[in-house]
C-alpha cells in the first residue's frame, strides 16, 4: 500500500483530506529511483482550484511521456493543513509519490492571477525552500514561473530561478536535456541558470540589472553578462501536432471544472483593448477538427466523465463551430455528456445550440459589452453593439429564455459618467424588450437581469498598459452613480447589481504593473499573514496596508499613475509578439474611439506574423489574393 | 436489471467521502462501457444507490452498491469489467443479481435493508497505552454484564444520554470469546446466523498494527438506529480507565446486515 505523508490523525482532522492523497484516476505512478529528473508542478491555490487548470494537464503528460523524467503535482495547503504542517515542521509534499518538495529538481509554478503570490511563498515556504532565489543552495529544486502572470514577472522575480514565458510546449523539453547535460558534466547550479538563460524564452531575473532614476522611474534595465536582452515569447505554431492530454486526470473530489477540458483554439482575433489574453496569446490557432473529434471522445472514454466543456477565449470565431457542434450533439448526446458552450457570441446560431445542449429554463444568456454605450464600447474596441445585444436578447425570450447576464467594467480610460449611466440604461433596454415583445400567456415569470462590474486593472502588453487606474474612491462613486441611476430605470426591480470589492483590484494593479521593488511587499504580506488572497473570506487589506508602510513603497506610483509614452517599462525587455508601437496606436485610437478591424478582417501589423501561423497566415494570403485580383482588373 | 455489488475500501481512500465515493464509481462505469441505466431529465444521472455510508478514515470489506442496466448482463462480466477500472483503495468483492420484485410491488431500497455492521476496532501504535488482552477481555465481559450501557450520543444538533446496550449485537476479542448474548434482554431477541469464524475472515482490506489488540463488534446501523463502533469503544475505555482518543483506533467495517431477528450479509 502506498504510504502517504500526513498520518491518519491529520487526515482526519482536516477538510476535504482526499486533497492531499493524489493517486487520483490517470495519475501517473513512476518510480523516483529510475528517473534522472524529478519535476513538481504546482498551481498554487486550493487543490479543487488548481486540478481545474488545463495548462498542468498538458506539460504534466507532456512531461511524463519522457522515460527520464516524472512529473508530479502539488496544491496550496488549504490553511487548517497550512498549520499543522508548520507546528508539526511537516514539509511539503507531491500529492504522487507523498515525497518532500524539497528533494525534487523542479518547482514548476503557474501563475494564473496575481492574487496567487502569497500562495507561492507559502509553497515555497512549507516546502523549506529559501524564499529569496539568491539565497538557494545546491540541494534546492530550481524554481520556475510560468502563465499569464509572467508577462511582468518583475515584482516576484526574486522568488524564482526562471521564468518561462509562453507556451509550454515549445522548448521545457531542451531545457530538461540541458540541465541533465548540466548535472551529468558535474555543474553547479548556476552553470544550469545561464545554459538556460540562452534558451529562447527563459528569463533567467538574477543575470539582469535594474537601475533607477531620482523620480523612481527605470533607467536602465540591462543583462549582466551575455544573457540576451530580450526575452522572446514563445508559440506553438501548430495546434493539432502537439501535446494534449488523451488520459486527464480525474480527482476524487469534485474540481471547480468537474469536467473533461476541450481546448478548441488558443488566441483571439478581437484586440479589445483592456484584455491581455487577447494579447498575449496571438495569433488565434485553431485546433483541426479531426483533432478536437477524437480528443473529445478519447478523453471521455478516459476519464468517464459526464461533462465536456469547449474552452477558448471566443469560441464563436472558430470557424468550425457549427460541424465540431453538430459532431458533439450526437456523439455525447448517445453517451449523456453534456456540452458545456461558454462564451459564445449570443446570435440565431448560439441559441439554437444552447437550446439544444441546456435547459432554457434554468440556463441565462451572457453578454459582456463591458461598456455602457457605444462610444465606451468603441473606445475598448468591443465589436458588440447595442442593436446586436438588444436582438440577440429578445430571441433569446421568444425562445424561452428569461435570464440575463451582463458583465461591465467600471474605469476603463475615457470613461466619461454618462458610459457608466448608460450601463443600467442597456439592461432596462433589455428588459424592456422582454415585456414589450413577449406577451404575458408565454412569459416565464419576470425577466432577470444581472448587472456585474469589476473594477478595471490595466494589464501589461494592453494598449491600456499605460493608462491610470481609477482610485478605489471613484471606482465607489462610479458605483453608486450607477446604482442611482439603475434605480430611476423602469424596469429597476428586474435588475439585480453585483459589483465587485475594490481593494483586491487595487492590489491587483500594483501586482500586474509592479516592478522589483514591489516583492518586499508581498514578501511583508506574506509575513504579516496575508495567504489564499484570491478567497474573499481570507483576502485582509490590512496585511498589505501595514507591508506597505513597513517597506515604504508608495501603491500610488504603479496604480494611479498615467506612464509617459518614452517610459521603460517593467517588462519592456519581454518580446510578446505584440509590439510597443502597435500598443500606442491602439491606445491613441482608443483616445479617438476609433475601432480596429478584428484579425480576420484586416491585419494590423500587431507584430505577430513573424510566426507565420494561424491567422496572419490565412489573412495574408487573402489579402495577397484580393491584391492580386485588383491589379488583374 | 440491478446488480448488487459488494466492495472494499482501503488504504489512502479511506478518506474519500461517501458523495465521492458514488462519483467514482459512477466513472467507473461510463469508462467500463456498461448499459447503465439513466435518469430522465436534462441532466439525467445513473441509478446508483449504496446500503451504508463508512465515515472518513474507516476501511471495509463490506461496502455495497446497486446499479440499474438497461441489458441482461453477466454479473462475472460486469465485475471483471469494472475491475480494469478500479485503482488501489478499491476492491470488488462479489455481485449478484437483485431479483426483479412481483409486478406492482416497489423493490426495497438498498439502505433500507440495512439493519447492523460489524466493525473491527484495533489499537493503533505509537497511541500510548494498550491494554493487554485479559484486561480488555474482562472489560468486556463487564460491560456487557451492565444492565445498561449509558454513552452521551450526539447529532448534528443535540447531544443525548442514550442506553446503547440494545445496540450491541455482538461484542468479542482475539478468537475464543464471543459474547454473542443468548439473553434475549440483552439482543432484543436478534440472532446472528454468521459464524464468529467467518466475521473474521472479512479482514482482507483492514490495517494490521503491531501490538495486536483489537476487539470486534456488531451493531444496528441504517436509518432506524445508527450506533458508532467509537461509541462502544468510548464505553470500553472508561471501564478500563484509558483515556478515549478518538485517533487512536482504526475502524474497520466487516459486515454490513439485513434482516430483522436474522442477520444476513447483504450478498447473501
Ligand atoms: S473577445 Fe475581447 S475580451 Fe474576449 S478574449 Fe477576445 S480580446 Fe479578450
Ligand atoms: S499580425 Fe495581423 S493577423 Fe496576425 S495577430 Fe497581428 S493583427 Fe492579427
Amino acid at each position: 500500500m502506498r504510504r502517504l505523508a500526513l498520518s491518519d490523525e491529520i487526515l482526519e482532522s482536516i477538510d476535504k483530506p482526499a486533497r492531499y492523497i493524489g493517486h487520483e484516476i490517470n495519475a501517473v505512478m513512476k518510480d523516483p529511483e529510475k528517473v534522472d529528473i524529478r519535476f513538481c508542478m504546482c498551481f498554487p491555490d486550493v487543490y479543487e482550484v488548481g486540478m481545474s487548470h488545463l495548462g498542468i494537464m498538458i506539460l504534466y503528460d507532456m512531461f511524463n511521456r519522457r522515460e527520464d523524467t516524472y512529473c508530479e503535482r502539488v496544491y496550496s495547503p488549504w490553511p487548517d493543513l497550512d498549520a499543522i504542517m508548520r507546528e508539526k515542521h511537516i514539509p511539503l509534499f507531491a500529492v504522487e509519490s507523498q515525497d518532500p518538495i524539497k528533494d525534487f529538481d523542479f518547482l514548476g509554478i503557474t501563475l494564473q492571477y496575481e492574487m496567487c503570490y502569497t500562495n507561492v511563498l507559502q509553497v515555497l515556504d512549507l516546502s523549506g525552500i529559501h524564499l529569496m532565489a539568491s539565497e538557494r543552495g545546491e540541494d534546492e529544486p530550481i524554481v520556475i514561473g510560468g502563465g499569464p502572470c509572467v508577462y511582468n514577472p518583475e515584482p516576484i522575480a526574486d522568488f524564482f530561478d526562471i521564468f518561462y514565458i509562453g507556451e509550454g510546449e515549445t522548448v521545457y523539453y531542451e531545457m530538461l536535456d540541458t540541465y541533465k547535460r548540466i548535472k551529468a558534466e558535474g555543474g553547479k547550479r548556476e552553470d544550469f541558470l545561464k545554459a538556460a538563460s540562452h534558451i529562447e524564452g527563459l528569463y533567467v531575473p538574477s543575470l539582469y540589472e535594474v537601475e533607477y532614476d531620482e523620480s523612481g522611474l527605470i533607467y536602465r534595465f540591462e543583462p549582466k553578462g551575455d544573457a540576451p536582452a530580450r526575452i522572446k515569447r514563445q508559440v506553438v505554431s501548430n495546434l493539432s501536432d502537439t501535446y494534449y492530454p488523451e488520459k486527464p486526470i480525474v480527482p476524487y473530489i469534485k474540481a471547480i471544472q468537474d469536467r473533461v477540458t476541450l481546448e478548441i483554439q488558443r488566441g483571439c482575433i478581437r484586440g479589445c483593448r483592456f484584455c491581455q489574453a487577447g494579447m498575449i496569446y496571438r495569433p488565434i490557432r485553431e485546433r483541426s477538427l479531426e483533432f478536437l473529434k477524437q480528443y473529445a471522445v478519447d478523453m471521455i472514454k478516459n476519464t468517464g466523465y459526464e461533462e465536456i466543456n469547449l474552452s477558448s477565449l471566443s469560441s464563436s470565431d472558430y470557424t468550425k463551430l457549427k460541424e465540431l457542434l453538430e459532431f458533439l450533439i450526437t456523439e455525447m448526446g448517445n453517451r449523456k455528456v453534456n456540452i458545456s458552450l461558454p462564451s459564445l457570441r449570443i446570435d440565431a446560431f448560439a441559441l439554437d445550440v444552447m437550446g439544444k445542449v441546456q435547459d432554457v429554463k434554468k440556463s441565462s444568456i451572457t453578454f459582456a459589452p463591458e461598456g455602457g454605450t457605444q462610444y465606451m464600447r468603441d473606445v475598448i474596441n468591443k465589436g458588440l453593439t447595442e442593436e446586436q445585444i438588444l436582438t440577440g436578447a429578445l430571441d433569446a425570450f421568444r425562445l424561452g429564455w428569461n435570464k440575463v447576464k451582463l458583465y461591465f467594467m467600471l474605469g476603463q480610460p475615457f470613461e466619461r459618467d454618462e458610459d457608466v449611466c448608460g450601463i443600467p440604461i442597456l439592461a432596462d433596454k433589455i428588459a424592456r424588450e422582454y415585456y414589450e415583445n413577449i406577451p404575458k400567456a408565454t412569459r416565464n415569470g419576470k425577466v432577470q437581469i444581472t448587472v456585474s462590474t469589476s473594477y478595471f486593472v490595466p494589464k501589461p502588453f494592453t494598449p491600456f498598459q499605460w493608462a491610470a487606474q481609477i482610485t478605489p474612491d471613484e471606482y465607489l462613486r462610479r458605483k453608486n452613480l450607477l446604482r442611482a441611476t439603475l434605480s430611476e430605470q423602469l424596469n429597476a426591480k428586474s435588475i439585480k447589481y453585483n459589483w465587485h470589492d475594490s481593494n483586491t483590484s487595487i492590489l491587483e494593479g500594483l501586482l500586474a504593473r509592479g516592478d522589483r521593488r514591489v516583492g518586499a511587499v508581498i514578501l511583508e504580506a506574506y509575513k504579516n499573514g496575508a495567504l489564499f488572497d484570491a478567497w474573499t473570506d481570507h483576502f485582509d487589506m490590512q496585511r498589505w496596508l501595514d507591508a506597505l508602510e513597513t517597506t515604504g513603497v508608495d501603491m500610488d506610483f504603479y496604480t494611479l499613475r498615467e506612464r509617459n509614452a518614452d517610459e521603460i517599462l517593467p517588462w519592456d525587455f519581454i518580446d510578446a509578439g505584440v509590439s510597443k508601437s502597435f500598443l500606442a496606436r491602439e491606445y491613441d485610437r482608443a483616445r479617438n474611439a476609433t475601432v480596429t478591424l478584428n484579425c480576420r478582417q484586416r491585419c494590423s501589423a500587431c507584430g505577430c506574423n513573424e510566426w507565420n501561423t494561424g491567422v496572419c497566415v490565412e489573412t495574408r494570403n487573402r489579402q495577397q489574393k484580393t491584391a492580386a485580383k485588383e491589379e488583374e482588373s | 436489471m440491478t446488480l448488487r455489488i459488494r466492495f472494499a475500501k482501503y488504504g489512502a481512500l479511506r478518506f474519500i467521502g461517501h458523495l465521492d465515493v458514488m462519483r467514482y464509481f459512477q466513472k467507473v462505469i461510463r469508462r467500463a462501457d456498461l448499459p447503465v441505466r439513466y435518469s430522465q431529465g436534462f441532466t439525467p444521472h445513473q441509478i446508483m444507490t449504496f446500503a451504508h455510508p463508512l465515515s472518513l478514515g474507516v476501511s471495509s470489506d463490506a461496502e455495497y452498491m446497486e446499479i440499474d442496466f438497461t441489458e441482461e448482463l453477466d454479473p462475472d462480466d460486469v465485475l471483471s469489467r469494472m475491475r480494469a477500472q478500479i485503482s488501489e483503495g478499491f476492491a470488488l468483492i462479489s455481485c449478484c443479481v437483485v431479483p426483479e420484485t412481483p409486478e406492482g410491488t416497489r423493490s426495497q431500497s438498498l439502505m433500507s435493508l440495512v439493519s447492523a455492521a460489524e466493525y473491527m476496532v484495533s489499537w493503533k501504535d505509537g497511541y500510548g497505552e494498550v491494554p493487554d488482552e485479559s484486561a480488555l477481555r474482562d472489560a468486556m465481559h463487564e460491560l456487557y454484564a451492565q444492565e445498561s450501557i449509558v454513552v452521551e450520543k450526539s447529532t448534528k444538533k443535540t447531544t443525548a444520554d442514550t442506553d446503547i446496550k440494545p445496540f450491541i449485537y455482538r461484542i468479542y476479542s482475539g478468537g475464543e470469546e464471543f459474547l454473542a448474548p443468548s439473553d434475549p434482554a440483552f439482543t432484543g431477541n436478534k440472532v446472528i446466523t454468521r459464524s464468529f469464524a467467518e466475521g473474521i475472515d472479512n479482514l482482507a482490506h483492514a490495517d494490521i498494527f503491531e501490538n495486536g489488540r483489537r476487539f470486534f463488534v456488531c451493531v444496528a446501523s441504517g436509518s432506524a438506529v445508527n450506533i458508532k463502533p467509537g461509541l462502544v469503544t468510548q464505553a470500553l475505555c472508561e471501564k478500563m480507565g484509558i483515556e478515549y482518543n478518538r485517533h487512536a483506533y482504526a475502524l474497520h467495517r466487516m459486515e454490513t446486515y439485513k434482516g430483522d431477528t436474522e442477520f444476513l450479509p447483504l450478498d447473501a
